[in-house]
């Protein structure tokens, strides 16, 4: 796994957003608004419940009036625009009324084993205000315009896993609908979408009740929910190998398989044609004002264009075309270009692919055992095969050690400095520079005689205890690792957050920075009573 | 009544975790440290105070560490032992006074203790905990909070 490549990467049928869809639909979930008391200000609450054939999950609404100078996307805002929790079956009055006490103050409020995910979401400033104009006036949108942006509101945060009081994983994994990475993370978001489109409809009606219109359904497809990102993925890449691996190796896996087809049906062909048609509109739609984006994007534009070029002429009569392909792009295509066609190539084979979306979970409760007993001579052996790399950094070059990932006190943000212009930030530094300690524990070890145990080592230098699990943790996990320094000067953080966000299932993505990033979810997918009268959970993927 | 603080079993290990750090312990050290606090606690069994009490203690959790990497030549003494006995070899059965871990778990004075994944302490241990755990978090300046999370003067949109 190197970092380029991780930043390239697109969204795919085993991505988790597509993962939930496609449960949803296959088991025919019921959708239901149980509630929707909101005032003409846009302040209340409104419940939306999924039920799945064993178990009911509704999303629990707060919707306030916000200040437009309170409006940030940062964990240290205090307020949004709406607040949000996953409720574990079907809440009661005194359990709305004891969340309104919690939920709308987020990470300082706390929930309990019946809450599954806590998130919040902001209006776009872009497009809201606009939107709610036109349906009241009686008009529609301008597509372009909603084009361009793509959602109407975008979360800032969707917790889950435990935090802050809410149901630790173990309480859910066994659940067939939550196995899956994130599922009730995208359940979360997926029905905050639905919550957005109602509320401004809503608000419209409320404004001009004779003349407001509803969104045509066509451009209300269009809107997603937008995400707004900073450095807190950055670290969960890091924090997890065992769980990244099991991601990219079911990519891995399904890729080869498709690789492996050798003879491709019409049908097959026809329905990879028809994704490759969308992919103009799709780039069109892809708005960036980031100079590294809008670089991507024209580079992704002329990958486009080499690929509709090389299809009018391909055979796929040929015996394992897919594989032809991509081959071929690995010469001709930028990463963009690559990444695209390695998930786009997927998309005819659910049938020999889906199913490795079960092996994307991990159980990580327990710590991996250190063999104590083993010399520090296997260790080194271990090290010089699956960390070459980094022994070959000059960690003396400033350069090579520029930054420091570290916790602000701010609301515990995640934050990266630089090390030399922020020499105190050494004393909060974080366990998430393999690659450095890696080295330095190599050269400790280089320094005592080989026979020697790890755990005498360990008793000596305790120090590298976390990197020395790491190192025999990953050097059975080809995926675990990120390959590259994740302190350099020139590291690029957005590189990370794209690889997480795009197994999510995301899209459009636009950096603000290296550092944080703004991307669509769900956008063009069918909503939830859509999707239980029968539309297709898979093929409104490459929207524009 | 004494008031009490409910966490989720994984976000208490994660407080742990940080305090243990807070408290001085190497990284790799701490990540034990926790866990063993985390197995009690799931265990209800009650060493919380013991197990803060140790965060003072390096030496402490340095040797309990080299008992999980060689857990052939841990002689039990305390529930500290039993931890990390059955942390790395959860098929083994062991036993220590009032404490015995066979296929069944952990019982305490013959009693099956049930696994919960819900933490309760008391506020006081909650707050010592937070205040070694704060150590690890940088203080807030201008500089830290204008570019260190790459937000810029602007985020929203």
């Amino acid at each position: 796994m190197r970092l380029d490549r991780m930043g390239s990467m697109h969204q795919s049928r085993l991505s988790f957003l597509r993962q939930f869809l496609r449960r949803a639909s296959k088991e025919n979930w019921k959708f239901n608004r149980d509630l929707f008391e909101i005032n003409a200000n846009g302040v209340g609450r409104a419940l939306y419940r999924l039920s799945t054939p064993l178990r009911d999950y509704t999303l629990i609404c707060f919707s306030h009036d916000l200040p437009d100078e309170m409006r940030s996307d940062r964990v240290i805002a205090s307020a949004w625009d709406a607040t949000f929790t996953l409720y574990d079956g079907k809440p009661t009055l005194d359990d709305l009324a004891r969340l309104e006490k919690h939920v709308p103050y987020q990470e300082e409020g706390r929930l309990t084993q019946n809450e599954l995910c806590l998130s919040r979401a902001n209006r776009s400033v872009r497009l809201w205000d606009y939107v709610l104009d036109c349906l009241s006036n009686g008009n529609q949108p301008d597509s372009d315009r909603v084009r361009d942006v793509g959602y109407l509101m975008r979360t800032t945060a969707v917790y889950g896993s435990g935090k802050f009081g809410s149901a630790d994983r173990r309480v859910v994994e066994n659940r067939e609908e939550a196995n899956s990475p994130f599922q009730l993370e995208m359940m979360t978001v997926y029905l905050i979408r639905t919550f957005v489109m109602d509320l401004i409809e809503y608000l419209a009606k409320i404004k001009n009740p004779d003349k407001a219109v509803k969104l045509d359904s066509f451009i209300r497809r269009s809107f997603g929910v937008g995400n707004s990102t900073g450095l807190g993925m950055a670290p969960f890449l890091v924090n997890h190998p065992r769980l990244i691996h099991n991601w990219f190796e079911a990519k891995e896996n399904a890729i080869a398989t498709v690789k492996n087809v050798q003879t491709a049906t019409r049908v097959e062909i026809s329905r990879f044609l028809d994704l490759v048609s969308r992919l103009k509109p799709h780039l069109k739609a892809w708005q960036s004002e980031h100079p590294i984006q809008i670089e991507k994007n024209l580079v992704l534009g002329r990958d486009i264009k080499k690929l509709e070029s090389k299809l009018e002429n391909f055979n796929f009569d040929s015996q394992f075309p897919w594989k032809l392909l991509c081959d071929w792009s690995e010469t001709e295509l930028s990463l963009e270009g690559q990444e695209m066609l390695n998930s786009l190539v997927l998309e005819p084979y659910g049938h020999l692919v889906d199913s490795f979306g079960d092996q994307m979970s991990c159980d990580e409760a327990i710590l991996f055992p250190i063999d104590g007993e083993m010399t520090i001579s296997n260790v080194k052996s271990t090290i010089e095969k699956y960390y070459g790399w980094a022994l070959k950094i000059d960690w003396l070059d400033p350069s090579c050690d520029a930054r420091a990932w570290y916790t602000s006190e701010e609301k515990l943000e995640p934050r990266l400095g630089e090390r030399y212009e922020m020499p105190e930030l050494n004393e909060y530094e974080q366990a998430l520079q393999p690659g450095r300690d890696v080295a330095r524990a190599y050269k400790d070890l280089c320094e005592l005689e080989p026979e020697i145990s790890v755990a005498n080592f360990l008793k000596t230098h305790p120090e590298h205890r976390h990197i020395i699990r790491r190192c025999l943790t990953c050097s059975e996990l080809p995926f675990s690792e990120i390959r590259d320094n994740t302190i350099d000067s020139s590291m690029l953080p957005i590189d990370m957050l794209r690889a997480k966000l795009s197994f999510f299932g995301a899209c459009h993505f636009d950096p603000r920075s290296d550092r944080w990033v703004r991307i669509n979810m769900f956008k063009g997918a069918p909503f939830p009573n859509e999707l239980s009268s029968g539309s297709d959970p898979e093929n409104w993927i490459w929207a524009p | 009544m004494r008031k009490e603080i409910e966490l989720s079993l994984n976000e208490y290990e994660t407080l742990l975790n940080k305090a243990a750090v807070g408290s001085g312990l190497p990284w790799g050290v701490a990540e034990d440290a926790a866990a063993c606090g985390a197995w009690f606690m799931s265990f209800g069994v009650n060493e919380l105070d013991t197990w803060i009490a140790y965060l003072n203690d390096n030496l402490f959790w340095i040797d309990y560490c080299k008992k999980i990497d060689q857990p052939k030549s841990n002689k039990l003494n305390n529930i500290f032992d039993l931890a990390a006995s059955v942390y790395v070899n959860p098929d083994t059965v062991v036993k220590l006074t009032s404490y015995e871990w066979n296929i069944q778990g952990l019982l305490i004075d013959g009693v099956k203790q049930i696994p919960s994944y819900r933490a309760c302490l008391s506020e006081k241990q909650f707050k010592i905990l937070n205040e070694y755990a704060y150590k690890t978090y940088a203080p807030a300046t201008d500089e830290s909070r204008l570019s260190g999370a790459g937000a810029g003067l602007s985020d929203n949109d």
